[in-house]
C-alpha cells in the first residue's frame, strides 16, 4: 500500500497510469502522448513496475506496458474501510434516532393525556 | 483511481470522492430532520455513535455548539491507537445545515471544511457530509484513519510518507 501510494504521488507517473487505463502502450507512445522525454518515461515506468502498478508484455518486437489490477483493489479496500467506519457510526446513530423518536412520541402522549 | 465512488452497501451509507480534495458521505434516516440534527450535534448523543462499539471507545467529546464555538472528538481505536479531530463551528442553521472546520490531529495547522446538510422528505432525512481538505495527502490520511487496527502499521508509514511529500522530497 505504502509503495503504491509513493509511486503515484509523482504527477507524471499518475498521468502515465491515467493514460494506461485506455489500454497497454509502448514506451514511445507514452512519451509522445504525454510530451515527456522517453528516458524519463522509462524511469517512471521502472518505478511503477517495482511498485506493482504496471507489467510489461512483449508483443512481436514491442514491449508494451499495461496496468495491473492488484493496487487498484488495494485502494478500493482502503476506501471501503473508511466507508465501513461511517456505516458503523450511522448504524449507531440510527438506533439513537429511533430512541429519540420513541421518547418524543411518549412525551406527546403524556401531554395529550394532561390536556384532556 | 480513488475518485471512483464506492458502492452503497446494505447499510445505505455511501462514500464518494468527488474530487482529489473531497470526501462526500451520505446516509438516510427514518426520522424528521430536527431529531437527526439533535443526534448529530449534541455531545451526549455524539459520544454514543462517533466511536462505534465495534471500532473503539470515545475518550473525549466536547461540543460548544454555537458559531465560533469549538469541538473536539477523540477515540481510542481497538488497536490501541488514538484518532482525534477538532475544529470550530462556522455556520449553524438548525436543523438543516452546519459548516465547521476540522483539524485531524496529525495536521493541526491544515483545517478542512465540512458542510453537513440535512434534507427532510416525507419523514425521511438524508444527511450529506462534504469535507474539503487542504490537499489530497491530508484527505488520504483521513481515509487511512478509518482503517481497521491491523492496518495501524501501514498508517504510521503513511504518516511518514505524507511528511516526506509535505517537505517536497
Amino acid at each position: 500500500m505504502l509503495a503504491s501510494l509513493t509511486a503515484i504521488a509523482e504527477p507524471n507517473r499518475l498521468r502515465i497510469i491515467e493514460l494506461l487505463r485506455g489500454g497497454p502502450q509502448p514506451v514511445g507512445e507514452i512519451s509522445e502522448q504525454l510530451g515527456i522525454r522517453q528516458p524519463q518515461v522509462s524511469k517512471h515506468l521502472r518505478v511503477l513496475r517495482e511498485a506493482g502498478w504496471v507489467d510489461v508484455e512483449a508483443v512481436a518486437q514491442q514491449r508494451r506496458y499495461e496496468l495491473r489490477s492488484a493496487p487498484f483493489l488495494e485502494l478500493q479496500t482502503w476506501l471501503e474501510d473508511y466507508r465501513h467506519l461511517w456505516a458503523a457510526r450511522f448504524d449507531e446513530m440510527s438506533a439513537l434516532v429511533e430512541e429519540l423518536k420513541q421518547k418524543e412520541k411518549k412525551g406527546r402522549e403524556r401531554n395529550d393525556r394532561k390536556s384532556k | 483511481m480513488t475518485e471512483k465512488a464506492s458502492e452503497p452497501g446494505q447499510d445505505g451509507t455511501t462514500l464518494e470522492l468527488p474530487s482529489d480534495r473531497e470526501i462526500l458521505i451520505t446516509r438516510s434516516f427514518d426520522a424528521p430532520a430536527r431529531i437527526v440534527f439533535e443526534a448529530f450535534t449534541r455531545p451526549e448523543h455524539v459520544r454514543r455513535w462517533w466511536a462505534p462499539r465495534s471500532r473503539g471507545e470515545m475518550l473525549q467529546c466536547d461540543i460548544d455548539f454555537r458559531v465560533g464555538g469549538a469541538w473536539r472528538f477523540l477515540m481510542r481505536a481497538r488497536g490501541g491507537f488514538e484518532v482525534g479531530f477538532s475544529g470550530v463551528f462556522l455556520e449553524i442553521e438548525a436543523p438543516h445545515r452546519v459548516v465547521q472546520t476540522e483539524n485531524f490531529d496529525p495536521f493541526p495547522d491544515s483545517p478542512s471544511t465540512v458542510t453537513v446538510l440535512l434534507a427532510e422528505r416525507a419523514g425521511t432525512t438524508t444527511l450529506t457530509s462534504r469535507s474539503l481538505y487542504p490537499s489530497k495527502e491530508i484527505r488520504d490520511q483521513v481515509i487511512a484513519s478509518g482503517m481497521e487496527s491491523g492496518m495501524r502499521e501501514s498508517m504510521l508509514q503513511l504518516t511518514e510518507l505524507v511528511e516526506l511529500l509535505r517537505n517536497g522530497q
